[in-house]
């Protein structure tokens, strides 16, 4: 019975990890997401500086960010992340038209890693 | 590299904690069941130590799940028959009254090739010597030989019989084993008594066996030159 008992607690242990760690990476993601939309914003309005500083912001919570969903979510959907992260401040920097699309794109990785916790996607 | 390195070990002590979570049980004869999370968490494990790029955790949780589900799956099957039923079938007679279910056979697209190596196996080498067999579960043929073709048991020569259990390992390379003195009733006293007896010492002994009625066995260690 004591192996029946310890798998029965493995497993509620494993649900909890598992309901867990949607959350967790749902909220890194739409509060990363809403760092990268104010990126998008404020290059839409022209303001380089706020851009930059909100770039900064990014780059700066970019640790965070990898340790909660690096635990759940493939490194490789994080890498491409970091590069764009990387590439852009020096696009808003030179005045780069295509920051914007940088940016965008940005959001647009992000949000795949939040769909890796969607639970469509186990079918 | 290191990472790989940790991850393999991780891995190692996962797959050894579940098998042993599997219990005994599991590492006999395997049932249809049995056999799929084995072959499902090998490969799961394969490819979380390969594959740096999926987290640990990736690997880790399914196959704790898939041996927690076995757990909980063997234990629901020895309280509910026809779970066990669903889930491992039933054992099928091929074989009743020396007469082959033909019908049987062909259903477990069992061939008579198979058949007889199944009979071999059980150290059977004529089907005329069979009275009854049963496929079990796990894919293993159980039979029961004619009477006339069954071996002579010392009860069938009315021989004053005994039952005992077996000798159990009291010192295994220099060391005593108390758990194993305790079991046959012995104590460390009478160990080392013998031992002086014999002019050794417990450091010099390779094996000592020793049963409940304190027969015992005693084989020095090869004096290496």
């Amino acid at each position: 019975m004591t192996r029946v008992w310890l798998s029965f607690g493995i497993l509620l242990a494993l649900t909890a990890l598992c309901i867990g760690s949607v959350f967790a990476v749902r909220s890194e993601c739409r509060r990363y997401e809403a760092e990268a939309a104010s990126v998008t914003a404020a290059l839409a309005d022209g303001d380089t500086a706020a851009a930059l500083a909100a770039c900064d912001g990014m780059a700066g919570d970019w640790r965070r960010f990898r340790t909660v969903c690096g635990i759940f979510v493939k490194g490789s959907k994080l890498a491409p992340i970091r590069e764009e992260l990387e590439a852009l401040p020096p696009m808003i920097e030179a005045g780069m038209p295509e920051s914007a699309a940088c940016a965008a794109r940005l959001r647009y990785r992000i949000g795949n890693v939040e769909s890796e916790t969607a639970v469509f996607r186990c079918f | 590299m290191t990472i790989i390195f940790i991850r393999t070990l991780i891995l190692y002590a996962l797959v050894i904690f579940s098998v042993r979570l599997m219990g005994k049980r599991q590492l006999g004869e395997l049932q249809p069941s049995e056999l799929v999370i084995t072959i499902l968490i090998s490969n799961i494990a394969t490819l979380s130590l390969e594959d740096t790029d999926i987290p640990l955790l990736q690997g880790i949780l399914p196959v704790l799940a898939l041996v927690c589900f076995e757990v909980l799956s063997s234990w629901i099957s020895l309280r509910f028959p026809a779970f066990r039923k669903l889930v491992s079938g039933t054992p099928q007679i091929i074989i009743r009254n020396g007469e082959i279910d033909q019908d049987k056979l062909r259903e477990l697209r069992f061939s008579p090739d198979d058949l007889m190596a199944s009979l071999r196996t059980a150290g059977i080498f004529s089907v005329e010597e069979v009275q009854f067999a049963c496929a079990e579960t796990n894919g293993t043929v159980s039979v029961l030989r004619k009477a006339g073709k069954q071996p002579a048991e010392k009860a069938d020569v009315c021989a004053a019989l005994q039952d005992a259990d077996p000798p159990r390992t009291i010192i295994a390379d220099g060391i005593l084993r108390e758990q194993a003195l305790q079991e046959e009733g012995l104590d460390r006293a009478w160990a080392e008594d013998v031992l002086r007896r014999a002019g050794l010492h417990s450091d010099e002994v390779f094996l000592m066996t020793a049963d409940a009625s304190r027969q015992f066995t005693i084989i020095p260690k090869e004096v290496q030159a």
